[in-house]
């Protein structure tokens, strides 16, 4: 029972999402408002039928595939647009770029790890919490801090300064850890 | 004040996009398809040995013997010995040793020896990209933390995602359709990606983390580490019997937690004083893998680790692998894990695809990638065929079949027609590997999971036949 309130929730919820981004009016930011109110309540329903883990978890699976099915119903087929063939050359290598490239990866790798690894386990040591929960807590922690910073380094437009700042920051972390 | 990201912001994040794209992109690919189709591998177990007896229950004094068994059939040198204990997911009793396993028969007594030959290959792909397992567990994992700089370098590099939300134009021009198709499957399918990402990325950094961990809160030890979270070792000088209690030791499970369901044994540090057995067992309605009880040789009580009621920490760590996997909640469940699986299979590829409809020219890597993205299922296909039938080792045949592919595509040098000819093929083998099975094992491929996995293999090898024939060849190459 709770299941199928929770469905047509997130449902109504996605429907509502879809006909505001159709018929854009003067009311659509309240739409937009009552159908993410709609789709956050499901997340109690479905905890109220599975117990909050599973709840959770299902209120994301099930906001993805509800917004997936509107997605597939609501398909455009355009008319192929006729391209120019084009003739197939040999790669083209530009060692010019390599510098950057073996900078970036570099960074985006060893350097970023550190910082993340290092930063998130010295960050959740200070937090309040019993040792288990601060270790379980930097495990998750670094892939998304690590993600962060591997972004940031390559959105910079100047490769150099990302890979000076995390180095900079990795130094004290590993003598603080390790000294 | 709008919260939209500056032009330049913009700019700079779609580079980022990019980069981090291109260097996971293929292998990423092969880590998403695999692990799509990894979501049911306790399934394609059952089709690759499905003459083996199955039930739901096992009488635990039955297990002694089992066991007994198995070590007389391998007297080599072993530290553990697993016995898996028949449940819902998968119907079946093994023993292992550390060198060999057999499955269990009602009776007690040993059964065909386990060679699950095929979905290893499949799981090494999905973990290791069948590299070797140290090193290919850390590039694994690092997919996972290239996924999380992708989710957040997409989301500030499209100020529109979601005011496109439901805008999907096909056909048109290529790269405006790859661009909705990667965007609109990307924003919905983001809580999944990212959930699917860190939790990926654990598997293989939890080594290097619990380095900086061991550092912080224990001197360096990391043995501390992975008892804190794992539980420490029983410290035990037992006079051995010949046999570990396991029977005994099951039966108290059921009487202490009888809501849950004893899934599997471990005997750790065999033949030594400081023999010991653990008991995993599943909860309902939990995403914990299992709670470990934890017995002496004679089958007496020690204590549990505290997975299913011990700190959060604890519990969030033993909830890793179901909320990887989708081994939870049923049948539901795991068939949104591989339609949600196979959306960030497909934002892989397409996203490569953005980056080639971007470019000014065509080389000869537009070709090899078609004949990657297309090749890859017929390597799976065939390796299954070789493995599961004629039983030759089908890693290289994956390998192999996969360069070949790139091989063609850059020979034919026409995109369609390349993928016309690879998906035809790949529905040719699907359809000769469930011909072939449906010889090899007779009634048994008619029943239980080997049926629906016949099943779907037909289906996939009918859409794959569909794709083929979708694929009209014009011989145009665009970028």
């Amino acid at each position: 029972m709770f299941s199928i309130i929770a469905l047509l929730l997130i449902t109504t919820g996605v429907i509502g999402l879809y006909f505001s981004w159709r018929r854009p009016g003067p009311g659509k930011h309240w739409v937009v408002a009552v159908s993410w109110l709609l789709i956050a309540l499901s997340v109690g329903f479905w905890s109220r039928a599975w117990g909050l883990e599973f709840g959770i978890v299902y209120s994301c699976l099930a906001l993805s595939l509800c917004g997936g099915l509107v997605l597939l119903l609501n398909y455009e087929v355009r008319e192929r647009k006729q391209v120019r063939p084009v003739e197939t050359q040999l790669v083209v290598i530009n060692p010019r770029s390599w510098g950057r490239h073996i900078t970036l990866l570099v960074t985006v790798l060893p350097v970023a790890g550190a910082v993340a690894v290092m930063g998130s386990v010295l960050f959740a040591s200070w937090l309040p919490w019993q040792t288990v929960n601060a270790m379980v807590f930097a495990g998750f922690m670094v892939p998304v801090v690590w993600g962060l910073a591997a972004y940031w380094a390559c959105a910079d437009p100047m490769p150099a300064r990302p890979a000076c700042v995390l180095l900079t920051v990795a130094l004290p972390l590993a003598l603080y850890l390790y000294l | 004040m709008k919260l939209m990201p500056s032009p330049a912001l913009v700019r700079q994040s779609l580079a980022s996009h990019s980069w981090l794209g291109l260097l996971a992109g293929a292998m990423m690919y092969l880590v998403c398809l695999s692990g799509t189709l990894a979501v049911f591998y306790p399934e394609f177990e059952r089709w690759e040995q499905p003459e083996v007896q199955e039930y739901r229950d096992i009488d635990p004094s039955l297990l002694d013997a089992a066991y007994s068994e198995a070590l007389v059939r391998d007297p080599g040198d072993t530290e553990h010995v697993f016995i898996g204990l028949p449940h819902s997911d998968m119907p079946r009793a093994t023993v292992a040793t550390d060198n060999r396993g057999w499955f269990v028969n009602r009776d007690g007594s040993l059964g065909e020896a386990v060679a699950l030959d095929w979905t290893h290959i499949l799981l090494h792909l999905h973990l290791y990209l069948h590299l070797p397992e140290s090193f290919g567990m850390v590039v694994v994992s690092l997919l996972g933390v290239l996924l999380c700089g992708l989710i957040v370098s997409g989301l500030m590099a499209h100020p529109r995602l979601f005011k496109d939300a439901f805008s999907l134009r096909l056909r048109g021009s290529k790269r405006m359709e790859q661009v909705d198709i990667h965007n609109r499957l990307s924003v919905w399918g983001a809580p999944f990606h990212l959930m699917i990402a860190i939790t990926g990325a654990y598997f293989g950094l939890a080594a290097l983390i619990s380095l900086a961990i061991a550092q912080v809160y224990y001197d360096g030890d990391t043995d501390r580490v992975v008892a804190d979270l794992f539980g420490a070792e029983p410290q035990l000088e037992q006079v051995l019997e010949p046999l570990a209690a396991v029977g005994r030791a099951v039966l108290q499970v059921r009487e202490l937690a009888p809501q849950s369901s004893p899934l599997y044994v471990t005997l750790e540090e065999v033949g030594s004083p400081a023999q010991f057995m653990l008991v995993g067992a599943g909860y309902p309605r939990r995403l914990i893998y299992a709670e470990q009880f934890r017995f002496d040789s004679a089958g007496n009580y020690l204590d549990k680790v505290g997975f299913s009621d011990g700190e959060a920490g604890k519990q969030a760590i033993f909830s890793v692998y179901r909320l990887h996997f989708g081994h939870f909640g049923g049948l539901l469940t795991r068939l949104a894990y591989v339609v949600l699986g196979l959306a960030l299979t497909v934002v892989s590829v397409s996203g490569i695809n953005i980056w080639f409809s971007r470019r000014k020219q065509r080389d000869s890597l537009n070709s090899l990638w078609t004949g990657f993205v297309w090749g890859a299922p017929l390597g799976l296909a065939a390796s299954a065929l070789f493995q599961v039938i004629l039983h030759v080792p089908a890693t290289a045949i994956f390998w192999a079949l996969l360069l070949l592919a790139c091989g063609f595509s850059r020979l034919l040098d026409d995109d369609r027609r390349s993928r016309r000819y690879l998906l035809g093929t790949s529905a040719v083998v699907t359809f000769a590997l469930v011909l072939a099975h449906a010889v090899k094992f007779g009634a048994h491929a008619f029943s239980g999971a080997a049926l629906w996995v016949n099943i779907a293999l037909l289906i996939t090898a009918v859409g794959l036949a569909f794709g083929s024939k979708a694929s009209v060849a014009t011989a145009t190459n665009y970028n």
